[in-house]
């Protein structure tokens, strides 16, 4: 109707974003500056991509960040298929299952890093949970600790939750007559998810897998305890050469390598997803 | 037609003392309903009577705890619904958003497994039927409420059901566009002959559209009657006030004197032999249709209420006319300028009568 | 509509300037400390000391010890900690980028009874607080008679005699450098023929530990039956649990310190918290908390103290400045070559 005061009001909401804008600002894109600049600055001030040769003219660094990447790939993939059913499940739930629920898929996120990993260590070790169920049927023992197995699971177990609540969110907007309808029209339940429910899920979809790509491309905490020196990811390169090596520059170099590669991920994820979704 | 089903598309529907019960409620009790093949039958109740359960009992969409649902005779209960070929039209159309006119008319087809070299044709031929073909590409988000609602038919109808549902289809359309939808799927229904069936808590939407009624009332069936009956005969107390309008008086049921005594003891006799009305000496409920009564200003022979005019209100074609008599106000209705409907004037005192055989005795 | 989100701009920048500009003179002193049985020792010992002496209260964050050195590099001229706990390598790094300041027997009394060798490498910038070694944790059922010196362990892990039940310490896990130095010092200083070592065994290895926490719960769990470990923890394990064993191979270990070091530019009532720190009664009820030797020589250990505690002349002090540039390196080449 009156256009000045619809765009009044939008000015409004743009500054109600201030403060979340000004945060990001000063504690997210400042740092990311002053990597930059810590990257490419050499011993007498003047600017060298030195450290950036160093890392992609290197074999071993280039490995890592394929490892890095297919883990995370890995990891997105098992969370969305474990995740999706999972999802379905907390949205068609009411009351207290639902929280109930809820509760049990975050739970993960609220015990402290160390005694989860304990706690793989028990099921996965050698004398641990598994393997006596492998003794018990007369079959060969698994070694999962210190593999990428091992830390895969480990870590869907922690990203889990961000698929699930993602998908769950997008879930409980579609209208349950929308599944009527395709049953109704001759769709078995499971014709239904694919060509109903997935289709119209997919934002929650897209937000999910970029939340689990980017986090586990930046995770270091679970392959750090969990891993062994084969099991080599970047964050966790990026971390040595901060704490121990004490080489910031080249800290520097790496940890924007991996904002990079994450980015191109989440831009290659949004166009396939535009398409996706069209209209 | 390239139907070999066609035989079996027959659709003649039987419900049996069906029941379904959610935690200590009882939605539906001992249902039984037979729908003619090609009929075209109307639930007809207030919200929360049951309508919309047996509505989705029927697609298969609600488990029933009791009773039998069976089309051309074969039971229906193992059936999963996607095997059923009953379609649904939805209150809210649900259609596919992320789909446009033509594939959310070609998911049924694909699903039960239609040749794709037919599936177009039939898609046009049915959208056609609508007046939709020039929509095929649009998105439902790109569509008028009214053009969805006809979508929404087609999808259902391009399957070739054997039943077709409708749960409250009209609900969400303003008044104008109501009534001119309502003559079209009463068309498009009389030319393909699928037998129908509409869920509506509306009494003039089911009086236009059904062949038959069904009351609902509480999880029962009250009454099922087609129209000109269920208007004129009904069964219950609480069919004749859900289905049009109606006066309703209190008294005393007097078999001597074949007569209802009001509350300030005027007789008004009825007509003999009623097996359902109440005992002698009962409280009885007397009822009769607004426009069954007379009025005049002088009394009239026979039996007549003697009321006060509390309102008159003008509205087109009709005029409605309020008077108070004993404890209750009676409504007449009148054509405007017909020889009974002289302009009253609020406070005049007039004289009210109507026919023995319009007066509808239940018990109170 | 600029005008009035400009003022908010400028506002928000003007509250964000007093938020972030100089802290008020009268703050705490800050202190830092390790967390666990540590903090609650630093409470009891220094912390009271220092309460008794100058009434205030000092903040304690429990912060390790890269943690430190970013914070006090961060922001040099007024540094948001005034008594840093470090590690060695941090310490001498910090000393000589002139973060430190020179600790000495006026402003520190106690100093005076502190032998020369816990200061001297980093040049009086800091001093150790207490020291401890890497010794063998080993389970008494599984190895009933384990390798006396440190070069039969390795030999023995590389011909499999134990199994894969042997965990050593990695070279990235905070200490590792000092402990590959350690075994250079065993090799004749051959770095080549350690790492040779890091490979060979690898096979015969459960894990290279990073993680102290972890390690411990993988030998309390009996998942392996060898760790290489830190005495004070190693030696409180075995005395709680019958099956394990603790003990130093030949010919000893390397000594590794928390050091205490007074921030540049800090406040000056930080010499009062190091010298109460340093002094005879709080470095006993430190030791007698931490099961871990300290360095006022002043001080005599209970018997029983003595007991489990690894005494100076079996620890070697590395010598930093010898390897300290080599880390990045040894760093480059472990994750390379032993995996």
């Amino acid at each position: 109707m009156s256009r000045p005061r619809s765009m009044r009001q939008n000015a409004r909401g743009y500054l109600l974003t201030f403060p979340a804008f000004a945060f990001l600002v000063v504690f997210f894109v400042g740092p990311l500056i002053v990597n930059l600049f810590e990257s490419v600055k050499n011993e007498d001030g003047g600017l060298t991509y030195a450290q950036y040769v160093r890392a992609l003219g290197d074999a071993y660094y280039l490995e890592v960040l394929g490892d890095t990447i297919v883990l995370s790939l890995a990891v997105t993939i098992a969370s969305l298929v474990l995740g999706y059913p999972l999802a379905i499940a907390i949205a068609r739930s009411r009351g207290a299952l639902k929280s109930f629920l809820i509760f049990l898929v975050v739970t993960p996120l609220l015990i402290n890093v160390v005694v989860r990993t304990f706690g793989w260590m028990v099921i996965f070790g050698r004398s641990g949970f598994i393997n006596a169920i492998l003794k018990l049927l007369d079959l060969d023992t698994a070694t999962l600790t210190g593999t990428w197995t091992g830390i895969g699971i480990a870590m869907v177990q922690v990203l889990l939750p961000f698929m699930v609540l993602s998908i769950a969110s997008t879930l409980e907007g579609i209208d349950g007559e929308l599944e009527d309808a395709a049953i109704t029209l001759g769709a078995t339940p499971l014709k239904t998810i694919i060509h109903v429910i997935f289709p119209l899920s997919l934002q929650g979809v897209i937000t999910g897998t970029l939340l689990v790509f980017a986090l586990s491309m930046g995770s270091f905490v679970t392959v750090m305890l969990m891993g062994s020196n084969s099991t080599m990811v970047l964050p966790l390169l990026v971390y040595q050469q901060l704490n121990l090596a004490s080489d910031w520059p080249f800290a520097a170099a790496l940890g924007n390598i991996l904002i990079f590669v994450v980015l191109i991920a989440t831009a290659l994820q949004l166009g396939l997803a535009k398409r996706g979704v069209r209209r | 037609m390239s139907n070999p089903d066609a035989e079996s598309r027959i659709g003649h529907l039987s419900i049996r003392d069906l029941s379904k019960s959610y935690g200590q409620t009882k939605a539906l009790s001992d249902v039984n309903i037979e729908v003619q093949a090609g009929e075209f039958l109307a639930l007809l109740g207030p919200s929360g009577c049951g309508k919309t359960t047996l509505l989705r009992s029927i697609a298969g969409l609600v488990e029933i705890d009791h009773g039998e649902v069976t089309i051309d005779g074969k039971r229906l209960n193992e059936t999963p619904p996607w095997k059923r070929d009953i379609s649904v039209v939805f209150q809210s159309y649900a259609l596919f958003p992320h789909m446009n006119v033509r594939d959310n008319l070609a998911f049924g087809l694909r699903m039960k497994g239609v040749r794709k070299s037919k599936i177009d044709t039939r898609i046009n031929d049915t959208l056609k039927l609508v007046r939709m073909e020039d929509f095929k590409e649009r998105y439902p988000a790109q569509l008028s409420g009214g053009q969805q609602q006809r979508v929404a038919l087609a999808r259902a109808i391009v399957v070739q059901p054997r039943i077709l549902l409708l749960d409250e289809p009209l609900a969400a359309l303003d008044a104008k566009l109501r009534a001119s939808v309502q003559r079209e799927i009463r068309q498009l229904q009389s030319k393909l002959k699928i037998t129908t069936i509409l869920v509506t808590h509306d009494q003039s939407e089911a009086m236009s559209m059904a062949d038959r009624i069904a009351v609902m009332d509480n999880g029962h069936v009250v009454q099922i009657a087609d129209p000109t009956t269920l208007y004129r005969h009904p069964k219950t107390a609480f069919a004749a006030e859900f289905v049009g309008d109606i006066n309703r008086l209190s008294g005393k049921m007097d078999y001597s004197g074949q007569c209802v005594r009001l509350a300030d003891g005027l007789a008004v006799s009825i007509e003999a032999g009623r097996p359902e009305g109440p005992g002698d000496g009962d409280a009885a409920l007397l009822m009769v249709r607004p426009e069954a009564v007379r009025i005049s200003r002088t009394p009239v022979e026979g039996f007549c209420l003697t009321g006060v005019i509390n309102d008159v209100v003008l509205i087109g074609d009709r005029v409605n006319i309020y008077a108070t008599c004993v404890d209750t106000t009676v409504k007449v209705v009148k054509l405007t300028g017909s020889s009974d409907a002289e302009i009253f004037l609020p406070g005049e005192k007039v004289f009210l009568s109507w026919d023995q055989a319009d007066s509808l005795v239940f018990a109170a | 509509m600029i005008t009035r989100l400009s003022k908010v701009t400028l506002s928000s920048l003007v509250a964000l300037t007093f938020m972030m500009g100089p802290s008020i003179a009268d703050d705490p002193l800050v202190v830092v400390s390790s967390g666990g049985i540590w903090l609650e020792s630093a409470k009891a010992n220094f912390v009271s000391c220092y309460e008794e002496r100058t009434g205030e209260q000092p903040e304690v964050l429990t912060i390790n010890s890269s943690e430190v050195l970013n914070r006090i590099r961060a922001n040099p001229d007024n540094p948001p900690i005034d008594v840093a706990l470090l590690s060695e390598i941090d310490a001498i790094r910090a000393g000589e980028e002139g973060l430190l300041e020179k600790l000495s027997a006026d402003n520190v009394p106690n100093l005076a009874d502190v032998p020369e060798i816990f200061r001297e490498q980093w040049n009086n910038y800091a001093t150790i607080q207490n020291f401890g070694a890497m010794i063998v944790l080993y389970n008494k059922e599984a190895v009933p008679e384990p390798p006396a010196d440190w070069k039969t362990l390795i030999d023995e892990t590389i011909e499999g005699k134990y199994g894969d039940r042997v965990s050593f310490p990695a070279v990235t896990m905070a200490w590792g450098p000092m402990f590959t130095w350690f075994l250079t010092t065993l090799y004749d200083g051959d770095e080549d023929m350690v790492f040779e070592k890091y490979k060979e065994m690898l096979p015969n290895i459960a894990n290279y530990w990073t993680s102290p926490v972890d390690a411990m719960n993988m030998f309390a769990a009996k998942e392996i039956d060898i760790l290489v470990y830190w005495d004070g923890r190693a030696y409180a394990f075995a005395e709680e649990n019958d099956w394990a064993g603790a003990y130093i191979p030949d010919p000893g270990a390397f000594q590794s310190a928390a050091m205490i070091a007074k921030v540049n530019n800090g406040s000056d009532k930080a010499w009062t918290y190091i010298d109460c720190v340093l002094s005879p009664e709080a470095q006993l009820g430190h030791s007698k908390m931490i099961k871990y030797p300290i360095v006022n020589s002043k001080v005599e250990y209970p018997e029983e103290l003595a007991a489990v505690l690894t005494p100076l002349e079996a620890v070697r002090q590395p010598e930093f400045r010898s390897f300290m540039d080599k880390i990045p390196d040894w760093i480059e080449r472990w994750n390379k070559e032993v995996r």
